[in-house]
């Protein structure tokens, strides 16, 4: 029979026992050594675990699976033979760690869980809270946010001073255009407004206000096109997509920097959002095109200023290589050149002569923004 | 905002002097630290990689490895120290940390929607989800170490922590607005009175520590400190702590021992400046890999696609900055983890542990083991706001 000596801890006082280690067949006897040999406690060996991992030196300490108490056994062969007989005792490497077939599938679990939940579940719930917010709040926040986005904006596109257009001719026509897109029921008023930035671009902040870039203005050939573009913000501003947007990005923020602590909020943060915003973005843009469609309809409109407008895109840039197409944030210029064929009947155009001319010459009068 | 670097430590006690002790070596016995740099390094690169493969889940089993290697260094009377948490429980703790945390931060945000960007109205919110946010850390400190006490083991014996989370973090609000009022000179008050609270709320097995510092003993050290933090670029500061710690230490007992530190200013001020040398300079090399980086991916999409969007706060952002992102993060974080880890951590461990030494004698079979129940789950809200270092 194996014997050999041990330090034994009851874990019921802080005192410190030499004791007797037996390796009996089922398990290991502790017991004491100076009386002779009362049994302080009989632990299984498939009871037995280590207490440290990296025990590579030194004593290894043993504990039992159920129950209190601490043994270190000091002798090397006594702890190799107890080794031998325990399943859960090895003799381990300092530092190492337990990587095996366990570890792998809990990993491939959480990422899946992990992707699922912010791929699939953050945007429905932006979606969700976006839709209970109020509709002046959503007024109120996107009325205070045109300014520091324009600003932001002027900084992109390497423009000192951003400007509203303001010539009055051209800004009655825009807003003519704008009241006879906007359907009756809407809950928002509609503020449309052109500024002097070279992009061809525009964008809808929450509660209603849209901005459209001069670049935009010219880069279009009829007012067709812009009534389009315009229709396609009001679309976003009318499915709350901006809102939603910002409570996504709320979500992300707090999601990653959470759990990898503060050292990641910055970082990962955003490189969550692109991924997660990629998708809903995408999803978004559908629907306001779709919607788009609608008010073009409804307001005697055709939407084949749109389709000449993605063609030239289209003919401009090429179709993008299929894996670009997932990541990018429309969806590609093709399928939405298609989505507006079908509202593309011949139609008086949106805007007569004039009042496209004086459009197009919005930006005659300039106001600077205010001041931050 | 912690009371160390450390969690604070059981204190068990000792026998006298052995016999062939030198005759002028200072009483009682220390405590032994035999921790490896490479050892610790090579737990930590794992729990980065593997951190990063599940999006920040395995962090909490990454701190218990750590914590478990680190406690399992340190030995006293040929005893090694335990740490019997689990990532489970850390993991747990984080969960429901969260919903809490949501709120806190939610709320703020929600009344800047509402009110819009600006409102005067704003700032009093912002004001008052500050003060909760502080509360919070106090709070979730002072359960943390509960937790990490109730986990530490010596003998098979566990430490604890009792007291309320409450009334603590009312007590280190308080205590700071003071220091604050004062221009920081009440700082002394506010350490003192805090550790006071932790100490005589700790336990190791069923004996309470006792505490009977002073804040006077430290308003010297503190003074001079305080005069000269703008001249020494703050260094003086870890001088002050280290005197703190050491009068800390020496104002402890546990039944009949008590403590003592000979932790030395120096060693601690060079193990920090060393550290924030090659942090800083990590830090440059990876924001000009940032920068550089940024310049060359972020050029904003004029001509080939029409930018219809709906907030257009980023310029159309793609695979390549996606790339870029991850690979940023994939170097930064495991980067300066090790870096804290075997520059920081490891050497404050060595240092503080063998500067400890327990004096006096106590009868070792009469501590029994604590019948108070442990906390369940772990330091959810302190890991989520990244409270403690260790």
């Amino acid at each position: 029979m194996i014997r050999g000596t041990g330090i034994w801890f009851d874990g019921e006082s802080a005192a410190r026992r030499e004791v007797e280690v037996e390796l009996a067949p089922g398990g290991i006897r502790i017991l004491e050594a100076s009386t002779g040999d009362r049994e302080l406690a009989f632990w299984g060996y498939s009871e037995l675990r280590p207490v440290d991992e990296s025990a590579g030196e030194g004593p290894g300490r043993i504990r039992n699976r159920s129950g209190r108490g601490r043994l270190v056994i000091e002798d090397a062969a006594l702890l190799a033979a107890v080794a031998e007989r325990a399943p859960r005792i090895a003799i381990r490497e300092p530092g190492g760690g337990r990587l095996g077939l366990r570890w792998a599938g809990l990993l491939a679990f959480s990422i899946a869980v992990l992707l699922a939940t912010v791929w699939f579940g953050l945007p429905r719930f932006a979606d969700g809270v976006a839709r209970i917010v109020p509709h002046q709040w959503e007024t109120r926040f996107g009325k205070s946010m045109v300014q520091p986005v324009l600003r932001a904006l002027a900084r992109i596109d390497e423009t000192e001073d951003v400007a509203f257009c303001t010539a009055p001719r051209g800004v009655e026509s825009l807003a003519a255009l704008a009241r006879r897109l906007a359907p009756a029921t809407s809950p928002y008023r509609f503020v449309v407004r052109v500024v002097n930035l070279d992009m061809v671009n525009a964008f809808a902040l929450p509660g209603g206000q849209i901005v459209i870039a001069e670049g935009l203005l010219r880069a279009a050939d009829s007012p067709d096109e812009v009534a389009g573009v315009l229709a396609h913000e009001m679309g976003h501003v009318l499915h709350r997509h901006s809102t939603a947007a910002i409570i996504e990005a709320l979500g992300i923020t707090f999601l990653f920097g959470a759990m990898l602590g503060d050292l990641g909020t910055g970082l990962v943060s955003g490189a969550g959002e692109t991924l997660v915003g990629l998708s809903f973005r995408r999803e978004a843009e559908t629907e306001a095109d779709e919607r788009a469609l609608a008010l073009l309809e409804r307001a005697g409109l055709s939407s084949r200023g749109l389709v000449d407008f993605f063609e030239r895109m289209q003919r401009k840039a090429g179709e993008r290589p299929t894996v670009l197409r997932l990541l990018s944030t429309h969806p590609p210029n093709e399928s939405r050149r298609r989505t507006f064929e079908r509202g593309a009947t011949a139609r008086a155009p949106s805007l007569d002569e004039a009042a496209w001319r004086s459009l197009r010459h919005i930006c005659r009068k300039q106001r600077p923004l205010d001041p931050p | 905002m912690s009371d160390s670097i450390l969690p604070d430590r059981g204190e068990p006690p000792q026998d006298a002097a052995p016999p062939d002790a030198p005759p002028d070596a200072p009483p009682g016995e220390r405590l032994e630290y035999d921790g490896a740099g490479g050892a610790l390094a090579r737990i930590v690169i794992t729990n980065s990689l593997l951190t990063l493969a599940t999006l920040g889940v395995y962090r909490f089993w990454g701190k218990t490895r750590v914590r478990r290697y680190l406690w399992s260094r340190v030995s006293f009377l040929g005893d090694r120290f335990e740490y019997t948490g689990t990532g489970r429980e850390l993991f747990f703790g984080f969960l429901i940390a969260l919903v809490a945390l949501a709120l806190v931060f939610g709320l703020p945000v929600g009344i800047e929607i509402a009110l819009g960007i600006g409102h005067p109205a704003y700032w009093t919110a912002e004001a008052i989800s500050v003060i909760v946010l502080l509360f919070l850390v106090f709070f979730a400190h002072y359960r943390a170490r509960r937790y990490r006490l109730s986990r530490t083991e010596w003998r098979g014996i566990r430490f604890g922590q009792d007291g309320s989370s409450i009334r603590y973090a009312f007590l280190a609000l308080a205590w700071a607005a003071v220091a604050v009022v004062t221009l920081g000179l009440a700082y002394p008050v506010y350490r003192t009175r805090l550790q006071r609270f932790r100490i005589r709320h700790s336990m190791f097995g069923d004996h309470r520590l006792e505490f009977d510092g002073r804040a006077a003993a430290l308003f010297k050290p503190w003074l001079l400190a305080w005069f000269l933090h703008v001249p020494t670029l703050g260094i003086i500061y870890i001088w002050y702590r280290v005197r703190e710690f050491r009068y800390f230490a020496g104002s402890t007992r546990c039944g009949a021992l008590s403590f003592a530190s000979d932790l030395k200013a120096g060693k601690i001020v060079i193990v920090f400046i060393v550290y924030y040398f090659v942090a800083v300079l990590l830090l440059i090399l990876l924001g000009g890999a940032i920068f550089g980086l940024s310049m060359a991916l972020f050029v904003p999409d004029t001509g080939a696609e029409v930018n219809t969007g709906g907030v257009p706060i980023e310029i159309t952002p793609g695979i390549r900055e996606l790339a870029a992102y991850v690979v940023v993060i994939a170097i930064f974080l495991p980067v300066f983890e090790l870096l804290a880890a075997v520059i920081l951590i490891h050497p404050i461990c060595r240092e503080v542990v063998s500067s400890l030494r327990v004096i006096g004698d106590e009868d070792y079979e009469g501590i029994a083991q604590s019948s108070e129940s442990m906390p369940r789950r772990g330091e959810g809200l302190a890991d989520a706001l990244d409270v403690g270092a260790v």
